[in-house]
């Protein structure tokens, strides 16, 4: 599913140039759940962004479901990111002036499904979190822990093949952390790739594969038993 | 996907509700000063344009030029109209002449009760008035009312006046006492966009009638009449004019030597905003107000619209996450755009609705403001409503285009750092302090020309006029019986304590109108034929308290002075090549009579110069000549002033009023203060004054509203940087003057531009008044106090939010941070 080649990130502001990822090779196949650490800046989100379809790398190779993605504008981009892609960050990222089901419906409604599709994927997306009986509430209204179970619903609810989870569990306590642990080690159950960014060492324990980065550079590539890079 | 945007966009609005009420305020009074000054200039635009004909109808003006005069005035004589008839038949289809009689009072008396009624609007009009002009008979004939002699018609309210319900037609009315009109129609009161007010028409051919002679109607020399023609289909009025010099020529017989008379074509519809001429019948109303107005409503709407701008992009950091966010879920960017106008269209709305609603409240002050009376309904044609629509889209885009597509612009990414690239952000500061400065610029530019024209009104007003116009009461008595039975009156009125003095005069002192007779220095070869002059009963000097500079006033003591002595004010000087007014004393003048004849007269004292005519114009040369007691004075002295013992103005008038029975029984007595003649003068100026004085508060308003949104955005984003700061020992002062400063500097700097550019615009302004206020120091002074005001205003507005600010508790700020 993701197959990248050389991947590098160069930000340049005023006249500092800040190399963020330095030759990244990296293979993760369908259905695999995939943990990647590191100490802060060492670049983690830079690749997961990159991973995302949200920013293009410096130079590189990246393919995604097996088109080249490197040099794709934001517009194509953005159509592959559509119903393929679905996003969870550690500030859960809602829309403050939109409810629990709007929300969760977002994604659906820029994919241009009908309304009562549109309903009704959402309630079940939602339903699957056990959030219907918030289902009305503003993010505000929310537990952190129940946030994430939203972005969550919002993340899946137009069938993602893949999971893009920036530290999940960080603005949660562990008892939060540990139901959205299982929330994604379900989907990943059912077939979705997950691919994630913790601090946790407890939380990489949930996925097949780890990566460490260190300055922009992989280290070290851990698998469980039974899986193979 | 609509859906969606309108619930944001609500939610976003009622969430931050200070930025909301700030736009929708700003907008809201930009868009209703536009409203209300639309409805002026519409009303303004309107004028004469009610006249089915409108576009063929043009008024005949005369300009007549000599070395020392340069006349322009709305009146031609008796014969142009006819004359023009009859020489180009193929090019005029009708001509109508107004003829006013020249008098202040009309007295038209009901036959039957004997009841006396004072009518302001009375015009002399040919027959043709209904065939060239759309006025509404509802009753008579139009055709043939004004046909014959002594037949008049009068408005509706007239008719009520004279004759109550009973039905007027047929009915006689007694002019002055004199001569019977009979009624031979009553019309509809003319619509107020009218350049000329209707009350009375009487038939033209009862001139003759009225003054027993009409050897005048035929005359080239006095010009009382304003002549309008209608033009035929397809005639070019500008070819027509080209004739009219030939015309002149051929029929201008009795011109003076070195007199040029040239006659013009003026549009129907441009009179009332174009012409100010001498002898208007009203006076007219101004396209430079037209202009000031529509520019200073468009720079409110500009001003609000730039909040708009400067609070939205202010924001975009903290709707960078959302636009973030709907990006990494599949938005396009045409879709956040169609979004972020959906709110500015929104946000336009609210501030629509709010704006109607401020208009219909305003309304009837507007009115007041302006003098005038339009109706609200006014506001409901297609035309309005047309231009409501096309200026809703115009607002909406103006404050939306510019934050739609910044906001629309941010990458998915942005949601990882939070913010725009430090770059993008500081091109975006510059931009809104450029907005801040020039929204600053021109409300300054507003408020210091604000100051210039009141300065120069007050300049006006309160300038030395050369006489005393306190405890003057004048009184018109042209064609009155006062005029015959002058003397008497004058004995009678000074029997009283509460009066001090009476004389006569020709002209009131300080009002527009100038009389020009034939007295001209007996030995320069290159002297004026005629001079303005005044004639004047004895004691006029001593009443005005006019200064004299040599020489002696009139007096009883010499008998002959009405018979060969003048007296002549400074500026005469130069005309006699005296240096001195001792040197002008025993100065001749000839005076040439209706027969040709020259009659002598000898200076025998020099006035100080005074405002005879309006303080608007210059001082001219004067001849004052007295006319003798016991003369009657019909002809020439139109109006009697009395001087009132001070704090004796009621009983003064009562005593007047008394005095004017006994001797008068048939005209009303009316009267008015000189000062307040001379106030009437200002009234429109004035007026306007106050309207873009009202509009220029309206500007800074809106100006600061959007400093003060700007300052409170400052303030929350800073928090954090507050918080550091006052940990590290900052006070609260130094917290405020560092948020202020950025601010205060640049209002400074709209200062410092708006200085030459007002400088530029007041030298241009002044340059029309020939008495105007200096330019220098008071300027500097003007310059640094507006600046001191604008900067105090500026740091009230900014130091609000920066003293909350302040105020927070620092650990509160570092962790909101």
């Amino acid at each position: 599913m993701i197959k990248t080649n050389n991947l590098k990130k160069v930000y340049t502001t005023d006249e500092v140039e800040t190399t963020a990822l330095n030759g990244i090779d990296l293979q993760i196949n369908e259905g695999e759940f995939c943990a990647i650490m590191g100490p802060s800046g060492c670049g983690k989100s830079t690749l997961l962004n990159i991973l995302g379809l949200l920013d293009n790398p410096t130079e590189g190779t990246y393919q995604f479901l097996s088109y080249e993605v490197s040099n794709k504008s934001e517009h194509e981009r953005a159509r592959l990111r559509k119903g393929n892609i679905g996003f969870v960050f550690q500030s859960f990222n809602l829309i403050d002036e939109l409810t629990v089901f709007e929300n969760v419906a977002l994604p659906l409604l820029y994919l241009g499904i009908p309304e009562d599709e549109r309903k009704e994927k959402a309630e079940s997306a939602i339903d699957r979190m056990n959030m219907m009986h918030r289902r009305n509430h503003f993010p505000q209204q929310l537990s952190g822990g129940q946030q994430q179970r939203v972005a969550i619903a919002r993340a899946v609810v137009a069938n993602a093949k893949l999971i893009l989870a920036d530290e999940p569990t960080g603005n949660l306590d562990s008892d939060h952390g540990d139901e959205v642990m299982k929330l994604l080690s379900e989907l990943n159950d059912q077939g979705t790739t997950i691919v994630m960014v913790t601090h946790s060492p407890h939380d990489a324990g949930y996925a097949e594969q780890t990566i460490n980065l260190f300055d922009g550079k992989i280290v070290q590539e851990e698998v469980e038993e039974g899986f193979h890079v | 996907m609509i859906k969606n945007y309108l619930k944001v966009a609500l939610r976003n609005l009622g969430k931050r509700r200070g930025f909301t009420f700030i736009n929708v305020l700003g907008l809201a009074v930009g868009i209703a000063s536009c409203l209300l000054i639309a409805a002026y200039v519409l009303h303004e635009l309107s004028y004469d344009k009610y006249h089915e004909k409108s576009e063929r109808i043009y008024r005949v003006t005369q300009t007549t030029q000599t070395s020392s005069k340069n006349e322009s005035g709305a009146t031609t004589p008796f014969p142009v109209a006819p004359t023009l008839q009859s020489d180009f038949p193929g090019q005029i289809e009708k001509t109508v002449r107004f003829f006013d009689m020249q008098e202040e009072v009309r007295t038209i008396i009901n036959a039957q009760t004997e009841e006396s009624f004072r009518v302001d609007h009375f015009y002399v009009v040919d027959s043709t008035f209904f065939d060239v002009f759309s006025a509404d008979l509802v009753r008579g004939n139009p055709q043939t009312a004004l046909d014959d002699p002594m037949s008049a018609v009068v408005t509706e309210e007239q008719a009520r006046r004279f004759f109550g319900d009973e039905n007027p037609i047929g009915k006689q009315v007694t002019f002055k006492g004199v001569k019977d009109f009979t009624i031979t129609g009553v019309m509809k009161a003319l619509p107020k966009t009218s350049h000329f007010q209707v009350d009375m028409l009487v038939s033209f051919n009862s001139l003759p009638e009225l003054y027993g002679t009409r050897e005048f109607m035929e005359r080239w020399f006095w010009n009382p009449c304003w002549t309008y023609v209608l033009l035929k289909d397809g005639t070019i009025p500008q070819e027509l004019e080209v004739q009219l010099a030939g015309f002149v020529d051929k029929n201008y017989a009795d011109r003076e030597e070195g007199e040029t008379i040239t006659l013009s074509l003026q549009s129907l519809t441009d009179i009332h905003l174009y012409s100010n001429l001498d002898q208007e019948m009203e006076a007219n109303g101004s396209i430079f107000y037209v202009y000031l107005f529509t520019a200073v409503a468009a720079l409110i709407l500009v001003i609000a619209a730039i909040n708009f701008m400067n609070l939205s992009t202010a924001r975009a950091t903290e709707r960078a996450r959302e636009v973030g966010m709907r990006k990494v879920l599949g938005a396009q960017r045409k879709q956040l755009f169609g979004q972020f106008m959906g709110e500015s269209m929104l946000m336009t709305g609210l501030a629509y609705v709010a704006a109607l609603f401020l208009v219909y409240l305003s309304f009837p002050w507007f009115n007041k403001l302006l003098g005038i009376s339009l109706g609200v309904e006014g506001l409901y044609s297609w035309k309005i409503t047309a231009g409501l629509l096309i200026l809703f889209f115009v607002v909406a885009l103006l404050s939306g285009l510019y934050p739609a597509l910044y906001l629309s612009g941010f990458n998915p990414t942005s949601i990882m750092h939070g913010s725009k690239g430090t770059q993008g952000e500081a091109r975006e500061k510059l931009l809104r302090k450029g907005l801040v400065v020039f929204q600053f610029t021109l409300s300054v530019v507003l408020i210091i020309g604000t100051v210039i024209v009141y300065l120069q009104l007050q300049h006006l007003q309160n300038k030395k006029v050369g006489f005393d116009k306190e405890q003057v009461v004048v009184m018109p008595i042209t064609q009155t019986l006062i005029a015959w039975e002058f003397d008497q009156f004058k004995e009678k009125a000074l029997k009283s304590s509460h009066i001090i003095g009476l004389t006569g005069m020709s002209k009131v002192l300080g009002s527009e109108s100038q009389f020009y007779s034939k007295y001209s220095p007996a030995n320069q070869s290159d002297a004026p034929p005629t001079n303005m002059t005044l004639h004047v009963k004895h004691d006029f000097l001593e009443i005005y308290n006019i200064q004299l500079l040599a020489g002696r006033s009139f007096s009883r003591d010499y008998p002959a002075d009405a018979e060969n002595t003048i007296l002549i004010n400074k500026s005469m000087l130069n005309q006699i090549d005296a240096e001195t007014p001792r040197d002008a004393l025993g100065t001749r003048f000839y005076y040439t009579t209706a027969e040709d004849e020259r009659e002598p007269f000898e200076v025998i004292g020099v006035v100080d110069d005074f405002n005879y005519t309006s303080i608007k114009k210059k001082i001219s040369p004067l001849v004052i000549n007295l006319v003798k007691e016991g003369r009657p004075t019909v002809r020439n002295i139109e109006f009697a002033t009395a001087k009132l013992a001070p704090g004796s103005i009621k009983n003064g008038i009562d005593d007047l009023r008394k005095v004017w029975k006994e001797v008068n029984h048939i005209d009303p007595f009316t009267y008015f203060f000189q000062d307040e003649k001379l106030q009437e003068i200002y009234e429109s100026e004035k007026q306007m004054s106050s309207v873009s004085g009202f509009f220029t508060l309206l500007c800074i308003l809106v100006a600061c509203l959007g400093l003060f949104g700007l300052a409170s955005y400052t303030a929350s984003r800073r928090t954090k940087e507050i918080g550091i700061r006052k940990t590290l020992g900052a006070t609260v002062p130094n917290i405020v003057a560092l948020l202020s400063k950025d601010y205060l500097k640049l209002i400074v700097i709209s200062n410092i531009i708006a200085w030459p550019v007002i400088y530029y615009l007041a030298v241009q302004w002044l340059q029309e008044f020939p008495h105007r206020i200096e330019l220098g120091w008071n300027l500097a002074a003007i310059f640094v106090s507006v600046g001191f005001t604008t900067i105090i205003i500026g740091l009230l507005t900014v130091s609000y939010q920066s003293l909350r600010a302040a105020l927070i508790n620092p650990v509160e700020s570092i962790q909101q941070g």
